[in-house]
């Protein structure tokens, strides 16, 4: 065939539009997807939008919404609570995410090794992090029972002064960074399966080369384990933003509101106050520094995550 | 030859449209929903009178239309057992009162509510307290009664009268009808006493003298302090009590300035301060997270809510008694200030007749007897109302001093604005504090009061 007769059949094609199965493939992909699209229109975005203008407003649930304009974006700076609820988390987020990824990968490096009854080890390093967080902050509240409890019983043992943990205004942060250590279950799942994705082949080339094993991590685990490292880090710091419940449960914010996180000023204001409206616009500012973060992740990540596959192209 | 995977999804499909379509069509048929009694414009209406029967053959009256009324209550399972034998008792006086509760815990209860109104959900009639009540007025969410008080010339009066402006508008109206009272009161454990060598303490006692025998009721083993002499940090709806005991006032008169930081209020907050961080006489946080001071016997004295009687009862396993708190000479005979809850209806409600039938009978003297007399709980909203508190085979002897606190005691103030959680929430944070010794208490008074301030003149 030659080569004008085959346009010309490709621009009788096009004219025609897609075969009949075609079509119906396609109205079928659509309906299934449909649910999904509905419901991130109904219970995502339109929530989203809803909220860009209650954040605008002054609503109390109750009667009707007062516009206000930016007045509610306006009483942030003013707001002691806002810059404490922030500084709060961001020492959460900054000191917590570096710390639990260590650990997270220092445990999937561990239990990456062929030794007899792994797969118990490593279903008893995941377990904690399917624990409800009720029940697992519950349980480390008793840890940190100042008279009784585990931790201060470990103190007493090495002479150390007894501590009040959560009710001390200096150590309750800290506190809660160790806890979330926890429940580091799932990234260490996935550093783990990254782990196990890394050929053998380059650990034994890099070992004739003459590596040792702190060469050999840093030349060869590191740089192709960074994709892991790169969705672990983006998710625990959008995570970690976020954190709530722990607080919540434990604190309520106190002593002093040290561990007022931000989601819980949120919560505070929304559902304990009842101003929605200034709720809206703390939650809106805290999507922007949610999204500036990742962004930087992001644009930081050309420098040093590495992809195999740019190498195919 | 057709492909069978497209046959089975087209079957599929046909058969989910089929489904739905017919789903519509069995909606469409089904019965429609109850239509709402009439509102009347301000007096409840009659109830419906029977048909006249026909000559020949009478027939009996017909029964009154069932009404199902929702009702919002947060109760623990024992409170809530005495509950519904009320709920029974009501809907077999009246027949056509169906009431459906719904019980919530008490942590999750406010935010249910506050969901289910905004959401249209409202739940026809509401358990209420002195601390929310105008929070909930100011959103329009209550049920005017005053039509209804008005009309049936309803005799209010036995409420415990000091309780009530805590459930009325600016312009005196109504909305909530008490079921209880709460006050601070002061338990002892005569245990203690009696090992120290010391007499019990009388209602005659000052918090001064409370304060010198303290050192006697504290037991140490090396750094760690086995039993305290008292425990209980004025925070909360109780802090005005304290402050009023002082000669001191939470909120000006026209409850637009908070006057915490003034002498008579600091002078107090550094009393309880010092009994924790000079005199170590009192358990820190620390101290009382995850123990029972008081049941495991380490704790002399303490002020707590009268509620806690009837778990005191089941659980103390020691000899205790109940007093009114210590006096202080500026104000002798102020020993509290009052807080309690209370039944209302919706302003939602499609049966509000009905609904008001329901919170007046759910507030009788009868009711309240079972529901709250019978439990043994608290003092009942209505004084005539019976109540097994004073047992004389159950502690505490000194019972009836409950009564007397509850005569004497005014509803907080700031039960008065509708500002109640958001100015808690400001000075319990500073109160932590400033007990804790992180935070000298006029400076951190003089913080707060900033803080509150403009919370009060409706700036925040």
């Amino acid at each position: 065939m030659s080569m004008s007769s085959a346009d010309g059949q490709a621009r009788l094609l096009a004219r025609r539009g897609p075969s009949k199965l075609a079509r119906r493939e396609a109205i079928e992909g659509y309906l299934f997807v449909l649910p999904a699209i509905l419901g991130f229109f109904i219970w995502v975005a339109g929530p989203m939008v809803a909220s860009v203008a209650i954040s605008l407003s002054r609503w109390d649930l109750f009667t009707p919404p007062v516009w206000v304009g930016a007045a509610n974006y306006a009483k942030l700076g003013p707001d002691p609570l806002f810059s404490k609820s922030l500084v709060n988390t961001a020492f959460y987020t900054f000191v917590g995410v570096p710390l639990h990824l260590i650990v997270a990968l220092l445990a999937a490096m561990l239990l990456n090794v062929k030794v007899y009854g792994i797969s118990i080890y490593r279903t008893a390093f995941y377990v904690p992090s399917i624990v409800p967080v009720v029940a697992n902050t519950l349980l480390w509240l008793w840890i940190l029972q100042p008279e009784f409890g585990l931790a201060n019983a470990v103190i007493d043992l090495v002479g150390l002064p007894r501590q009040t943990w959560l009710h001390d205004p200096v150590l309750a942060k800290p506190v809660f960074i160790v806890m979330s250590l926890w429940s580091l279950g799932t990234q260490m799942v996935i550093f783990l399966a990254g782990l196990q994705g890394i050929p053998e082949t380059l650990y034994e080339a890099a070992a004739i080369d003459g590596a040792g094993r702190i060469t050999r991590f840093q030349s060869v685990t590191l740089p192709l384990l960074s994709p892991v490292v790169f969705f672990n880090l983006v998710i625990a710091i959008i995570g970690s933003f976020q954190v709530f419940a722990v607080a919540f449960i434990a604190t309520q914010g106190g002593p002093n509101d040290e561990t007022l996180f931000y989601v819980l000023y949120v919560f505070r204001h929304g559902f304990e106050f009842f101003n929605m409206g200034y709720a809206a616009a703390l939650a809106w500012v805290l999507f922007a520094i949610v999204l500036v973060f990742t962004l930087i992740q992001f644009a930081m990540s050309r420098s040093w995550v590495y992809y195999e596959s740019y190498l195919k192209r | 030859m057709q492909n069978p995977r497209l046959t089975n999804r087209r079957q599929f499909l046909r058969t989910a449209a089929l489904g739905v379509t017919g789903t519509a069509i069995l909606a469409a048929c089904a019965p429609a929903a109850p239509t709402p009694t009439a509102v009347p414009a301000a007096a409840p209406k009659e109830a419906p009178k029977p048909a006249a029967p026909p000559p020949a053959a009478p027939s009996p009256a017909p029964k009154p239309k069932q009404v199902e009324l929702r009702f919002a209550v947060a109760y623990d399972p024992t409170a809530l057992d005495f509950v519904k034998k009320g709920v029974t008792m009501v809907e077999a006086k009246f027949p056509q009162l169906k009431i459906k509760v719904e019980n919530t815990p008490w942590a999750d209860y406010w935010q249910k509510l506050t969901t289910d109104v905004a959401g249209g959900n409202a739940p026809d009639t509401i358990l209420m307290v002195t601390m929310y009540a105008q929070e909930w007025l100011v959103k329009n969410v209550l049920l005017d009664l005053d039509p209804y008080i008005r009309a049936e010339k309803f005799d209010i009066e036995d409420y415990w009268p000091k309780m009530m402006p805590a459930y009325k508008d600016k312009q005196g109206h109504v909305y909530a009808l008490p079921y209880d009272i709460s006050v601070q009161t002061f338990y002892f454990s005569q245990e203690i006493f009696q090992k120290a060598g010391l007499p019990a303490p009388t209602a005659d006692m000052s918090w001064d003298q409370l304060r010198q025998m303290a050192p006697q009721l504290v037991k140490r083993e090396g750094d760690r302090t086995t039993q305290f002499a008292y425990d209980g940090f004025p925070t909360g709806w109780p802090l005005e009590g304290f402050l009023w005991q002082n000669g001191g006032r939470l909120l000006s008169a026209d409850r637009k300035e908070c006057l915490i930081n003034s002498p008579e209020c600091t002078e107090v907050v550094q009393y309880f301060t010092d009994l924790r961080v000079k005199d170590k006489v009192a358990p820190t946080p620390a101290d009382a997270t995850g123990v029972d001071l008081w049941n495991s016997g380490r704790l002399a004295t303490r002020y707590t809510n009268s509620s806690v009687v009837a778990n005191y009862r089941v659980d103390t396993k020691f000899a205790w008694d109940v007093l009114p708190l210590p006096k202080r000479a500026k104000a002798p005979d102020v020993r509290s200030c009052s807080a309690g809850g209370s039944y209302c209806a919706a302003k939602a409600t499609k049966f509000p007749d009905e609904a008001w039938l329901f919170v007046k009978e759910f507030t009788s003297k009868e009711i309240l007897g079972v529901v709250v007399g019978d439990s043994g709980r608290t003092v009942p909203g209505r004084r005539s109302a019976p109540t097994t508190l004073f047992d004389p085979t159950k502690p505490p002897k000194n019972a009836r001093v409950l009564i007397e606190i509850a005569e004497n005691a005014q509803v907080m103030e700031l039960a008065e604005t509708p500002y109640y959680t958001k100015v808690t929430k400001a000075y319990d944070t500073m109160l932590g504090e400033i007990y804790t010794g992180r935070k000298p208490a006029k400076e951190g008074l003089d913080e707060v009061k900033k803080q509150i301030d403009p919370i009060l003149q409706g700036k925040d």
